[in-house]
């Protein structure tokens, strides 16, 4: 059973791990009964996804040795709930410790895989990379691909493009993970300007028959950058016709309009060019190709001559930017005052510590329209866990302050009362002699053991019959003084009758009344034993109430500073978390705060141009 | 303005933006090359974050076992414990306690629970200070028995409390010579 328990434990450590959708029949194994209740009970908050009172009472129990039949499985537990609260250092260490020794090669296999996808998605690419080369044997045939996926990811994140490209050549199925698998090959590829080996990867994606909503995006955004990298190596013509693959309804629509427009202006059509680029003249202002537009136009105006449009059209530019400028202004303010990120967790309750939780829905603000590629982000994302979780252990730890000075109370109530019963319990110990009762029970036994020994059946004689021999002796006495004599004689015969009567009833119980007296003896045995521990055990919680008083006086007042730090410390980090997830939010954007002053010099220097020219070729712009 | 320069300039923010990894998001979240600096920081942190919550929750354990021992010290302790097994005879809604002709629990299960408690999960219905000696324990169960028809059963346990802490468990599990669902009240030591 313990086996069984112990696979099962694996198993969802793993899930945990990975939040993972594992497969029920390989991954999910029966439950079997558990045969320890401090860990029954950790299991049934873990299952309900508790993790958070399931990790306190498992680390309780194990501090208490409560799990000692479960040792290994009880860490592995520990570990992987560790892991899905963002601990992944120290899960790390568990699972180095344990999975060695304790589990089969697939279980180890898989646990590594988990690990390294977590340490890949928090940034830790060396750790990512260690995990992976651990896997030993082929992952179980519906991680496969997971597994070549990751690879392939570290290994972009870490610069190894050319790895990577090798790596997800060798993909071969054609699921949906291999379109990702391509699309992720062919921007590596790009990136390192093997353009032709990007463009058949990226073509086979962009060319994907589909109605799944996921895979139609990924389609657009295939065809946009390929399309953006034959623009850049100067393949108009080639471009227009990938970029006319991205859907207009879709949320690429008016980067791949940008991206025709500027197709078409390298083949120098730019009547042509207007069309897609007038076209996102009719999109919000807040989409940065929109923006890029606006100055798109009256520079194919300019091209085609149309000097006074394109003047016109550069003003209206300048003006919408400046509009923006200001736009992005007050929503840097915003986000440096930390009401964005208020507005980002204001649905979300303090006190849950939902450690599965991710961000569903964004305000519907202008920040949210700027920032929905950054906010999607997992680095974000993870940002927002950690200041989310601060926020939650600030809560936890303000609560076991309050707690604090209830347990103060406890222990002085506590005291009280044991400072009132403690002289009663000390008359009643006083009043108690157990030596005294020793000696008599010893006394006893020796009498029983003497009775015993001469089989003294008169000793155990009731009193009537103790009564009953008595008067046979006093009988007996007084026919001695009476002569002999046919009177006497029958008076005689009667009392030896009666004695022998008496006498051989004694006897015939007298095996019976030793053994109840032997019993009696025996209980009172136990008796005196239990009355010695009892009295042994209140002497010792004499001396050791007010000792385990002051011990948890200690434990409270060692406690408080503790609590008090911690919560200061939590409030620092949380500042600083806030602190670096608007600086990231900010330095966003910044960046498009640079490109529209970038395009408001390039729309100034355009239009000076223009009316430069107007003045030396004499025309009126 | 040179159309081939403009061009480019214009469209290097795209592609760089576009150029990121993506993958399936049901499963693996796009995570893409981030830049060196914030990523520096973001580990920083995360390892001070990490710090945090290692402290307390170590802090949390301890606090945990300070609240029971001086809320329920060993000499009087008695928890009181659910559990089941298997559970086709049986959907469990309620569990109702008495300890010496007192109710002390009376605990509604939601089907979260009911599902932790099916899958292994022993749940501690009550904490509780006993004097040592003899007590009397009754537990009413109350759930839904085969066929959907309403079920209520009954168990009971005298059992002597000594000097440690007591602890009871209410097993649940299928007696499945009977196709019934069958209730026994066990004792820890």
């Amino acid at each position: 059973m313990k086996g069984r328990i112990h696979q099962l434990l694996i198993a969802f450590t793993l899930c945990l791990a990975g939040a993972a959708q594992l497969h029920a029949d390989e991954d999910s194994l029966e439950i079997g009964q558990v045969r320890n209740l401090p860990f029954g009970e950790v299991l049934f908050y873990f299952y309900q996804d508790d993790y958070f009172p399931a990790l306190t009472r498992l680390m309780a129990a194990q501090h208490r040795g409560e799990l000692d039949d479960h040792a290994d499985d009880a860490e592995l537990l520990r570990g992987g709930m560790m892991l899905s609260y963002g601990l992944h250092r120290d899960a790390g260490e568990i699972f180095n410790r344990l999975l060695d020794r304790k589990a089969p090669r697939p279980v180890k296999d898989r646990a590594w895989y988990f690990l390294a996808r977590i340490w890949f998605q928090r940034g830790y690419y060396e750790r990512a990379e260690t995990a992976l080369a651990r896997i030993l044997a082929p992952l179980p045939e519906h991680m496969q691909e997971r597994h070549m996926m990751l690879r392939a990811q570290v290994m972009m994140a870490r610069g190894d493009f050319n790895a990577a490209s090798r790596l997800l050549d060798d993909w071969r199925s054609d699921g949906d993970l291999a379109n990702f698998a391509r699309y992720n090959l062919g921007v590596a590829l790009v990136r390192q300007g093997r353009l032709s080996e990007a463009t058949s990867q990226l073509e086979r994606v962009g060319r994907i028959r589909t109605t799944d909503l996921e895979m139609l995006a990924l389609r657009d955004r295939a065809n946009l950058a390929l399309g953006f990298a034959l623009i850049q190596d100067q393949q108009g013509h080639a471009a227009r016709k990938v970029l006319g693959r991205v859907r207009l309804s879709g949320p690429f629509s008016s980067k791949a309009l940008l991206g025709a427009g500027w197709a078409d202006s390298l083949a120098e059509d730019y009547q042509r060019a207007l069309v897609p680029w007038g076209a996102l003249q009719d999109h919000h202002l807040l989409d940065s190709a929109v923006l890029e537009s606006l100055l798109a136009v009256p520079y194919a105006l300019g091209k085609l001559q149309a000097n006074r449009h394109a003047a016109d059209a550069y003003l209206s530019a300048i003006q919408a930017y400046a509009r923006e400028t200001d736009q992005l202004d007050q929503a840097i303010a915003r986000m440096r005052s930390g009401e964005y990120l208020s507005q980002l967790l204001q649905d979300d309750a303090v006190n849950d510590p939902g450690w599965s939780w991710r961000l569903k829905t964004i305000p519907d603000s202008n920040e949210s329209r700027y920032l929905y590629l950054l906010v999607a982000s997992h680095r974000f994302q993870e940002g927002l866990r950690n200041y989310r979780d601060l926020r939650f252990l600030q809560y936890n730890l303000g609560q076991w302050l309050q707690s604090l000075a209830a347990f103060d109370d406890m222990l002085d109530t506590r005291e009280l009362a044991y400072a009132q019963r403690e002289p009663a319990v000390v008359r009643a110990i006083d009043e108690v002699d157990l030596d005294s009762l020793a000696r008599r029970q010893l006394e006893f036994a020796a009498r029983i053991s003497e009775i015993d020994e001469n089989s003294d059946y008169l000793a155990l004689a009731s009193a009537a019959e103790q009564s009953q021999n008595h008067r046979l002796r006093l009988v007996e006495k007084k026919l001695a003084l009476l002569p002999y004599g046919s009177e006497t004689s029958d008076l005689r015969k009667k009392q030896r009758l009666l004695a022998g009567v008496l006498n051989w009833r004694l006897e015939a119980r007298f095996k019976e009344r030793l053994w109840r007296q032997k019993k009696t003896l025996n209980d009172l045995d136990i008796a005196m034993l239990d009355a010695r521990r009892r009295s042994a055990k209140v002497s010792r919680a004499r001396t050791e109430m007010p000792t385990r008083f002051v011990r948890y006086r200690q434990t409270i007042d060692g406690l408080r500073p503790r609590v008090r730090a911690m919560i200061e410390q939590a409030a620092i980090i949380a500042a600083t978390q806030q602190a670096f997830l608007q600086s990231l939010a900010i330095a966003e954007l910044e960046a498009q705060k640079q490109r529209l002053y970038t395009y408001r010099v390039q729309a100034r220097f355009a239009l000076a141009t223009i009316y430069d020219r107007a003045t030396t070729q004499g025309f009126s712009p | 303005m040179n159309s081939r320069n403009s061009a480019n300039h214009f469209l290097l923010a795209l592609v760089l933006m576009l150029g990121m990894p993506v993958t399936s998001p049901a499963q693996e979240q796009p995570a893409a090359v981030i830049d060196g600096s914030d990523n520096r920081e973001f580990r920083s942190l995360d390892d001070d974050i990490q710090d945090l919550k290692q402290e307390v929750l170590a802090l949390n354990r301890d606090l945990f076992i300070l609240e029971e021992e001086l809320l329920f010290p060993a000499n009087t302790q008695v928890a009181v414990f659910v559990s089941m097994d298997v559970g086709t005879f049986f959907s469990l809604d309620s569990v109702q306690i008495k300890l010496d002709d007192k109710e002390v629990s009376n605990y509604l299960y939601t089907e979260r629970e009911a599902k932790a408690l099916l899958n292994g999960g022993v749940h501690r219905i009550y904490l509780g200070n006993l004097r040592t000696g003899k007590h009397e324990l009754v537990a009413f169960f109350t759930g839904k028995g085969t066929h959907d028809r309403d079920y209520r059963r009954g168990a009971s346990l005298q059992f002597e409390k000594g000097v440690g802490a007591k602890f009871v468990e209410l097993k649940i599990s299928d007696r499945q010579s009977k196709l019934q669902p069958e209730f026994v009240i066990e004792e820890w030591e």
